[in-house]
């Protein structure tokens, strides 16, 4: 070798490999959102480690819960027998209002189609550059997952969508937090249409495109979604306008603080089936 | 082969407390990056080539599991991972105080160096956090300087 380059290998190195990661960066221009193959294996390496190590802190908070503070888990207990009778009832109102609607084979075809509609998941990981972009759960192929499943909280509100990369057990989902997720929603109550994109840094959302002369929209409106982006299904709760603003711009500037609550993000449901193949 | 391994481990101990960190609270991911710690931290010991090789190692781990641009974390931990080794080589910064502070602007420079990219040639957000996300190279500077007076103590005896 060159002295010259004896000389300078520690700098040849590093230039070396900023150059494979300028070039790395470049060549997702042609793929866009969809990962490359490196991405994806790593993900696939490490994210089993990810899943042993909530499985660890699982299993230690069971321990704890279970053996040493009891009184926590009585008032749990208490709490979760509560929760059951009142979904019992709502199950029981919602069996009669659909035995009213389709004769009882039918009936007993779609509520096993129900059952089956919706995957529950633990979330294992948050992104790991910004909290508000992604989080990773413990449900992968291997349990039918596939990219552009809706994901939505305990009560029913909308946190994502499915996307890759996707393991065999694990899966990421894109929060819509996230400042390059759009969620086409409507107002409840005067159906004014707009698509929701996150901040990306305080855990808000923006809704686009809604005109500035537009003056149905107050504050404190709950938002759902509308179904017209064929990736959410409609009505599902998204979140509440914070403010409204006009600029010199063409449409408003409304801020909406989404339903997700990062606090209670433990549990996740996956929508695996469209609710128009359901009913 | 042996510096191989080292680095291998560092970085599957920097994702394993990453993710015991998210299991405690997320708000603890937000104000210390593990990642950053171990890049500057390997530099200070192997110098800046096994920095800027960890740093890139470090950086892409991160960048499979974020949305963002996958490689961008991964620029910024190269830079730092080098610069810091390099720096350490020309200056004494073992005195605890000097590490501190040492410590303290690498991980500043990463922080600054990944803001600058992501929002200027990106167009991509970071978490505020109420600007609690700006208190990481404090973190940093803390974890990383007990982290490596650990190392010198138990180096020393066993050395000694």
């Amino acid at each position: 070798m060159p002295r010259f380059l004896k000389e300078q290998k520690k700098s040849l190195v590093f230039a070396g490999l900023l150059f494979i990661q300028l070039v790395v960066v470049s060549l997702q221009v042609p793929f866009g959102e969809e990962p490359s193959h490196f991405e994806k294996a790593v993900f696939f390496v490490f994210s089993p480690v990810q899943r042993a190590i909530h499985g660890l802190f699982h299993a230690a908070s069971n321990v704890w819960n279970r053996h040493i503070y009891l009184r926590q888990v009585e008032a749990q207990n208490q709490q979760l027998r509560d929760e059951l009778f009142h979904l019992q009832q709502m199950n029981m109102l919602l069996t009669n209002e659909l035995a009213g609607l389709k004769v009882t084979k039918e009936m007993g075809a779609t509520l096993s189609a129900l059952q089956r509609s919706f995957l529950v998941a633990d979330v294992i990981s948050v992104d790991a550059a910004n909290i508000y972009k992604s989080i990773i759960i413990n449900k992968g192929m291997r349990h039918g997952l596939a990219s552009n499943m809706a994901v939505v909280d305990r009560n029913g509100h909308l946190v994502g969508r499915i996307t890759n990369p996707i393991s065999l057990q694990e899966a990421t989902v894109q929060l819509l937090t996230d400042d390059n997720s759009a969620v086409s929603v409507h107002s409840e109550t005067n159906k004014v249409l707009g698509v929701l994109a996150g901040n990306g840094k305080s855990g808000t959302c923006w809704l686009k495109y809604v005109l500035a002369t537009n003056e149905q929209l107050v504050e404190g409106e709950e938002l759902i979604t509308s179904g017209f982006d064929k990736i959410f299904p409609p009505g599902i709760k998204v979140g509440k306008i914070l403010s409204i603003a006009t600029d010199n711009s063409l449409f408003k500037k409304i801020e909406v603080k989404p339903y997700l609550n990062f606090s209670e993000l433990s549990h996740v449901a996956v929508l695996t089936q469209k609710m128009d193949d359901v009913f | 082969m042996r510096d191989v391994i080292h680095g291998g481990l560092g970085v599957l101990a920097a994702f394993i407390v990453y993710t015991a960190l998210d299991q405690i609270s997320v708000s603890l991911l937000v104000c210390i990056n593990v990642f950053t710690v171990t890049v500057i931290l390997f530099a200070l010991i192997k110098g800046e080539t096994g920095g800027a090789i960890m740093g890139m190692a470090c950086g892409l781990v991160i960048d499979s599991f974020s949305l963002g641009i996958f490689g961008l974390s991964g620029i910024a931990n190269t830079v730092t991972g080098f610069l810091a080794g390099y720096i350490s080589r020309k200056l004494n910064v073992l005195p605890f105080g000097r590490l501190f502070v040492f410590i303290g602007l690498m991980g500043a420079l990463d922080l600054g160096l990944w803001m600058l990219m992501a929002s200027v040639f990106f167009a991509e957000g970071f978490p505020w956090s109420g600007g609690f996300f700006l208190a990481q190279p404090l973190f940093t500077a803390v974890l990383g300087t007990f982290i490596f007076s650990l190392y010198r103590r138990i180096k020393a005896r066993h050395e000694g």
